[in-house]
């Protein structure tokens, strides 16, 4: 059954399972890059585990488009809602942080930004979701 | 908008869980219609008037 044609009550069900999927793949390709770089392994092999957690990252962007094909027109509208200020959230808090790095505090790797944006689209949808009650 | 729909799914006996699988929504989009919370667009306001039978301008109005 195709994204487009699953019954809109089965959309968060399957949501959870692709994402959680997807974010699995993510951390398992983020340890094996992280193992690799350490180990006594060829060059191409250590390169393959290095830009191997781009896979999973695409993957996440398609689980959420699938999400919002199978969705209603409300739960569309506040999915893109939440996305547009949890982006603005993230955006800020990374600029921030950039700046921060500059007057002394740790240096972190860009792919902070990736977990950033996903930690201010869940509280963003959280207190949306209270707020609504 | 303002809407009838509490008043006409009740008349039909159905929940707000029967409503949304035969409009092919969530239970929450249905719950936020009702409470005017959202209005809906033109293709499931004529799905909703054809689900109860009515106009449009019987299910929703003006405030």
């Amino acid at each position: 059954m195709s994204a487009a044609t699953t019954p809109v009550k089965y959309a968060g069900q399957s949501y959870l399972i692709e994402f959680i999927v997807a974010t699995a793949l993510y951390v398992g390709a983020i340890v094996l890059r992280n193992h690799a770089a350490h180990a006594n392994l060829s060059p191409n092999v250590v390169l393959a585990t290095k830009i191997l957690p781009i896979l999973p990252i695409w993957l996440m962007l398609a689980v959420v488009w699938r999400y919002y094909l199978r969705i209603d027109e409300f739960a569309r509208k506040r999915l893109l809602e939440t996305l547009a200020i949890a982006f603005g959230i993230a955006s800020c808090a990374i600029t921030s942080y950039a700046l921060l790095m500059d007057a002394g505090l740790p240096q972190l790797a860009i792919t902070w930004a990736w977990p950033t944006l996903a930690v201010s689209w869940g509280l963003t949808a959280g207190i949306r979701n209270i707020a609504n009650r | 908008m303002k809407n009838t729909l509490p008043e006409l799914r009740a008349r039909q006996g159905l929940t707000q869980a029967d409503l949304a699988d035969a409009l092919n929504v969530s239970r929450q989009t249905v719950n936020a219609l009702e409470t005017g919370r959202y209005d809906p667009s033109l293709p499931l306001a004529f799905a909703i008037a054809k689900l109860f039978k009515c106009r449009i301008e019987d299910v929703f109005s003006p405030r």
